[in-house]
């Protein structure tokens, strides 16, 4: 298995600290640029307005009544092309898409539940990001979400 | 340009035996604008009007390829189409015989303009507003699949409003104040367009400050050196765009291009909205015009309020190179490694020709 492989099934698995992974094209293959483990906070440094990148991050829903505690993780990819990326470089964010979402597939991991596609960072609207989270979460609905 | 300029008889015109070079296309037409008999566009309304021009001009942009051998070429090579939407059937197969048939191409990919376009920003959801040179299409596309119920183009009974709706305007306004360019106006009138012209936020506030003051007014300057004032044309030429029927003087089924952008929004699924408001990319040379994206935004967010447009945000993307965001995109799409369901090969034309029901063109995910 490979190291992306790996990594993807560490992010899905609810189990390891891994919350977030941004991967980029090289050479024609896939390479993860960062895995951190504060979610959307290391996702917003990581990006890189000269590059095309995809991260996934995990988000925690925050659903407390007074009796029970429920903690359901929903994951959440922003599809990224940095302003100064040269126009035909722009393709690779198609082949970087399909290559992960094949293997997240493949790989029977989990689902991708939210995607948003930003080229800077101010586009990242977490109030948006919420509100489509709440409608993949079907008939569970949390008060919040710990980002 | 895809114009070709028939040379007039005179000594200083080049004169040789094959046909391609008794003509001259393109930029080499504005050198010497005085020389032609005629201007002839080969597309109108993105609609190819003289397939034998149309050979011409597509053996002289091979031509000009670098490294490009014809000969060897044409039997490797694959072809991206990008064609304007609700292209015409007829036209659609002219071109399938025109690159298998004359030029003999190894395969070719169809795609419609405003899908490209949203592939070279790199986006797979948005809303393309193409305002090209002869025609304004819209196209909604939702994670790479195009919304064709939705997807329009602006119509009058007279055409389709473009860049050389607004030159022809530029040039009509000029005669009418007494100013007459003989070969060279429309090149001119190009120029004036590029060079001054803008959207202006409030069109009746720059009617109100032209009237008053000065200020808006520029000089510029004629090819024989003599210099003209141009001030309320500036921002006319601007809103022609927005208000076609009252400037040119054609009913326009769909109003201005702000009309076509909100009707689109507002025929498209309400849960997609959001998405499209949000990545309104414009795409062609007149979409570059100086103040145009704020006014679509300044429009679409004063006529769309919710629950029309759940979220009220609009963001107009434009960028730098949107003149040639269409190129792009097909250059891309042409350097991807695309499964055959896209690509329409030599060998299966000859065999069974054209199989217009095949749908194509559309999806992209």
């Amino acid at each position: 298995m490979s190291s992306i492989e790996e990594t993807i099934k560490s992010l899905f698995s609810n189990k390891e600290d891994t919350k977030s992974i941004v991967f980029e094209w090289e050479n024609g293959a896939a390479v993860i640029k960062t895995v951190g483990v504060n979610g959307l906070e290391d996702v917003k440094s990581a990006l890189d307005s000269t590059k095309v990148q995809l991260p996934i991050f995990a988000v925690q829903s925050i659903d407390k009544d007074e009796s029970v505690e429920t903690q359901r993780t929903y994951f959440v990819q922003l599809p990224f092309v940095g302003e100064n990326v040269k126009p035909l470089r722009r393709r690779d964010l198609g082949v970087l898409r399909n290559s992960i979402n094949s293997t997240i597939d493949n790989l029977k991991a989990g689902h991708i539940h939210v995607t948003m596609e930003i080229t800077n960072v101010d586009e990242i609207r977490v109030e948006e990001l919420e509100k489509r989270l709440l409608t993949a979460c079907g008939s569970h609905k949390p008060k919040g979400f710990k980002w | 340009p895809s114009m070709i300029g028939r040379p007039k008889n005179s000594p200083n015109a080049v004169f040789q035996p094959q046909h391609e070079f008794k003509c001259h296309i393109g930029e080499e037409l504005h050198q010497f604008p005085f020389r032609y008999d005629e201007f002839k566009p080969i597309i109108s309304c993105g609609i190819v009007q003289d397939w034998d021009e149309m050979i011409i001009l597509l053996e002289y942009c091979l031509k000009k390829v670098p490294k490009f051998d014809m000969q060897e070429g044409k039997y490797t090579r694959r072809v991206v189409l990008n064609e304007p939407l609700l292209n015409p059937i007829k036209n659609k197969q002219k071109w399938f015989e025109i690159l298998f048939e004359y030029f003999e191409f190894h395969s070719l990919v169809p795609q419609v303009q405003p899908l490209a376009a949203l592939y070279a920003s790199g986006r797979t959801t948005g809303l393309v507003l193409d305002v090209g040179e002869d025609c304004t299409q819209i196209l909604p596309v939702y994670d790479g699949y195009a919304l064709s119920n939705v997807m329009n183009k602006m119509r009058s009974w007279g055409g389709r409003v473009g860049g050389g709706d607004l030159t022809k305007f530029v040039a009509n306004l000029k005669y009418e104040s007494g100013w007459e360019f003989s070969n060279s106006g429309r090149e001119i009138s190009k120029k004036i367009k590029e060079r001054l012209a803008y959207v202006a936020p409030n069109y009746w506030k720059e009617v109100e400050l032209n009237a008053e003051s000065s200020q808006l007014s520029r000089t510029f300057e004629l090819p024989d050196k003599t210099t003209i004032t141009i001030d309320d044309l500036r921002f006319k030429c601007g809103e022609v765009l927005f208000r076609p029927s009252e400037f040119l003087g054609v009913d326009y089924v769909d109003g201005g291009i702000d009309d076509l952008l909100i009707n689109t929004l507002l025929k498209s699924p309400i849960d997609c909205r959001n998405d499209f408001s949000n990545n309104i990319v414009l795409c062609g040379g007149t979409a570059l015009m100086p103040g145009f994206k704020e006014r679509l935004e300044l429009e679409v967010q004063s006529r769309i309020l919710p629950p029309h447009l759940p979220t009220p945000k609009v963001n107009v993307i434009q960028q730098v190179e949107s003149s040639y965001l269409s190129w792009i995109g097909g250059a891309i799409i042409g350097s991807l490694g695309l499964t055959t369901h896209y690509i329409f090969s030599r060998e299966g034309y000859m065999e069974s020709g054209v199989d217009i029901n095949r749908p194509y063109s559309l999806n992209l995910s």
